[in-house]
């Protein structure tokens, strides 16, 4: 297909900074439209990107503001054929209540599909493996969101903004991401995920239990195979209306592989080793609960903090799910780096940036 | 059978006691006494008139008195506690003279003082310390070793465990007591017999305030770990302990450890929690207690754990 102007939201983020490289290496010749916030800050943030010189031009929207808030320019700009509208502009934030998620994923979701309308383009939504919720078992990239619970709000919007984008009537494809750890597939890291923040916990020993068994799937993958996944599915028509998983699916590791491959790493450091940290107790969810619950109960900062944190990830250890990929792979005919090749180069940035405390200021 | 055996138990508290709601009026807690007593805490323990040693020679001659043991047959003291000018002076007198430490008057030690002042004359005495609530776990552990290894039959193990008076009563959500406590060790009668003793220290932890967090984060495991490893040592299965005897900190704690270490069938043993808050010989009263009461029977299975600062995780399997 001829790929000839792209509307992408959300290109100041992880993943849409690395798309938009990708995506102007392989369309060099492609007008690229961005739809951002804040102007100004674009034309800094597309300098230190180096893409000054490629079509990528900027038009104001911000998904809180009725109608995206656009300009009547901005609005006839929108109103063309795209090659594709990728849309990853979200709430990403694990901690969000139901109401600020809903507010960005959901209702800035069904304003944009609005916004975009006369030009009826096709539609990516990028959501995430975790619109599963606390469903356990293999997970089928055709298997429609969890009725089973969620563990935080932020997968909870993005399960309600599929369904916005599957009962739109534009074509759409839609790519659910397993949680990004890393930049690339060698394991360099430029922002620390939520994983990174419990991984910081457990390296420092404030962790003493994770729901969870020693098999627990942990499925994550780094952000330039999202982006090179969603930029060789996002134009493919003969996929329109399919839903993808984009996730390390077979190359997953387990719980017990992380905390050891961890383990060695950190050991290699003479200091962290000389602590003699135990690894958290593997327990179920229910024990897990518990000790949430004990915790609130004592009302100590550190601990609510603790807690807090780590309650819109860890309930999926122990919910554990296997994400089919087969659909995805077919498509690609590649496939996520399994996470055991670059838990290691994870495992050393983490005991790197809680030395120079990094880490912990970007908590 | 052979083995060594707890063969008695006493213990003293100091006349004064008090409630959580005074302790948190005279500013000696940390959290709001309605979370301390949903922690399971009421009253503790403070001793004001009472000096360390006087108790742990109250509770030494009352464990030598009703084990029935011969005092010529004790041929080891262990202290743990009080140590210095410090045991012989009540709570309340807080500005124990520097001078004492600059002359002789130093080694006043009270371990074997407690040897003279008990007629133990065929003891040889060690004193035991720096193990926080694990003192002594520590004490019955060196005495079961000597009493294997130099075929001594029976040692008597004392922990007298103060703070200044007007100290704050409140650590990591548990409330402390003021209390003496006496163990005689010795070659086994038939009952209370050690199966299996284990005991973990991690120095990294030393500094308790300043790790509090980790401390909390590094508890629950390695108390996992520890009841693991003794119940591998005594041959038995998590589902086999019948009692669990702790040590009198917040209960909501116990629960959690007990879950897990996956100790189904066992029973904890907090009756003396709201009574008498933590002191750090508390699996010891609360054993004698619970088999005083008739709760622990013969033959029953019987896990005590200990935390200590330091730090120090201890555990003792023994068959009631
Ligand atoms: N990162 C992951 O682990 C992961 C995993 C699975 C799925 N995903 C999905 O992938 C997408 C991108 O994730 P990411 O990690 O790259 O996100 P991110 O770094 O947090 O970036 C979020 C982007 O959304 C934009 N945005 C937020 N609120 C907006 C609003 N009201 N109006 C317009 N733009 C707004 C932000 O713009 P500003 O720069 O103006 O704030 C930013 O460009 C999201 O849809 C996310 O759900 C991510």
């Amino acid at each position: 297909m001829m790929v000839d102007r792209i509307l992408i939201t959300g290109a100041t983020g992880l993943l849409g900074g690395l798309l938009l490289r990708s995506l102007s290496v392989k369309y060099p010749e492609a007008d690229i439209l961005v739809m951002v916030r804040e102007p100004k800050r674009w034309i800094e943030y597309l300098s230190g990107f180096g893409l000054m010189d490629r079509r990528v031009a900027p038009v104001a929207g911000d998904l809180l503001v009725p109608g995206v808030g656009l300009t009547p320019e901005a609005r006839a700009a929108l109103g063309g054929r795209f090659s594709s509208i990728i849309h990853l502009a979200a709430d990403t934030c694990l901690t969000s209540d139901l109401e600020q998620a809903r507010a960005v994923n959901v209702e800035g979701t069904r304003q944009l599909l609005e916004a975009t309308e006369v030009g009826g383009s096709p539609f990516c939504l990028v959501s995430t493996a975790l619109v599963a919720g606390l469903r356990t078992g293999r997970i089928m990239e055709s298997d429609l969101p969890s009725r089973a619970g969620w563990a935080n709000a932020h997968e909870q919007s993005k399960a309600e903004a599929e369904e916005v984008v599957r009962s739109s009537g534009r074509d759409f494809t839609i790519m659910r991401s397993s949680p990004i750890v890393c930049d690339t597939s060698a394991g360099r890291v430029t922002r620390y995920s939520p994983l990174f923040q419990l991984l910081r916990f457990i390296h420092a020993g404030f962790t003493p239990v994770l729901p969870g068994r020693a098999d627990s799937p942990v499925d994550v993958v780094p952000a330039d195979f999202v982006a090179d996944a969603i930029r060789d599915l996002a134009f493919r028509r003969e996929t329109r209306g399919a839903t993808f998983h984009l996730c390390a699916g077979e190359g997953a590791a387990t719980l017990e592989n992380i905390i050891e491959w961890s383990w060695e790493v950190w050991s290699e450091d003479p200091l962290w080793r000389r602590r003699s940290i135990t690894s958290p107790v593997l327990t179920d969810f229910y024990t897990y609960q518990l000790f949430e619950t004990a915790a609130l109960e004592t009302g100590d900062a550190p601990l609510v903090r603790l807690f807090s944190q780590m309650g819109g990830l860890v309930p999926h250890f122990a919910h554990a799910k296997h994400f089919d990929t087969s659909g995805a792979d077919a498509a690609l005919g590649y496939r996520a780096p399994s996470v055991s090749s670059y838990w290691r180069a994870i495992a050393a940035e983490v005991n790197r940036s809680v030395g120079t405390g990094a880490l912990e200021s970007a908590a | 059978m052979t083995g060594i055996s707890i063969l008695g138990v006493s213990y003293a508290f100091p006349s004064t006691s008090r409630g959580v709601e005074e302790l948190a009026l005279d500013g000696r807690l940390r959290s709001e006494p309605e979370r301390l007593k949903q922690a399971g805490f009421n009253r503790i323990h403070i001793a004001e008139q009472e000096s360390p040693y006087e108790l742990g020679l109250a509770s030494a001659q009352a464990v030598l008195d009703e084990s029935g043991v011969d005092p010529d047959d004790i041929g080891l003291v262990l202290y743990s506690g009080a140590a210095g000018e410090t045991a012989f002076h009540p709570g309340n007198v807080t500005n124990i003279e520097r001078s004492a430490l600059r002359t002789a008057d130093r080694n006043r030690f009270p371990a074997t003082r407690l040897q003279f002042d008990l007629g133990l004359e065929n003891a040889s005495v060690i004193g035991v310390d720096q193990l926080g609530g694990t003192n002594l776990f520590g004490a019955i552990r060196v005495a079961r070793s000597l009493c294997l290894t130099e075929g001594i039959s029976h040692a008597l193990c004392v922990s007298t465990d103060f703070m200044p008076t007007d100290s704050v009563r409140e650590t990591i959500f548990t409330c402390t007591s003021d209390a003496a406590c006496s163990v005689i060790v010795g070659q086994d009668r038939g009952r209370n017999r050690i199966v299996a003793s284990r005991h973990v220290t991690k120095g990294f932890f030393w500094e308790a305030d300043r790790l509090r967090d980790e401390i909390l984060g590094a508890y629950f495991p390695n108390a996992q770990l520890i009841i693991g490893k003794t119940l591998d040592d005594a041959g038995w299965s998590a589902d086999d302990v019948d009692w669990v005897i702790p040590h009198n900190v917040n209960l909501r704690s116990w629960e959690l450890v007990l879950k897990l270490a996956g100790m189904r069938n066992a029973r904890l043993w907090s009756r003396n929690v709201p009574r008498d808050g933590h002191t750090l010989a508390d699996n010891f009263i609360n054993l004698r207690d619970a088999l005083e009461s008739g709760s622990v029977r013969g033959g029953e299975r019987v896990l005590l754990f200990g935390y200590g600062y330091g730090a120090h995780w201890t555990a003792i399997a023994m068959e009631a």
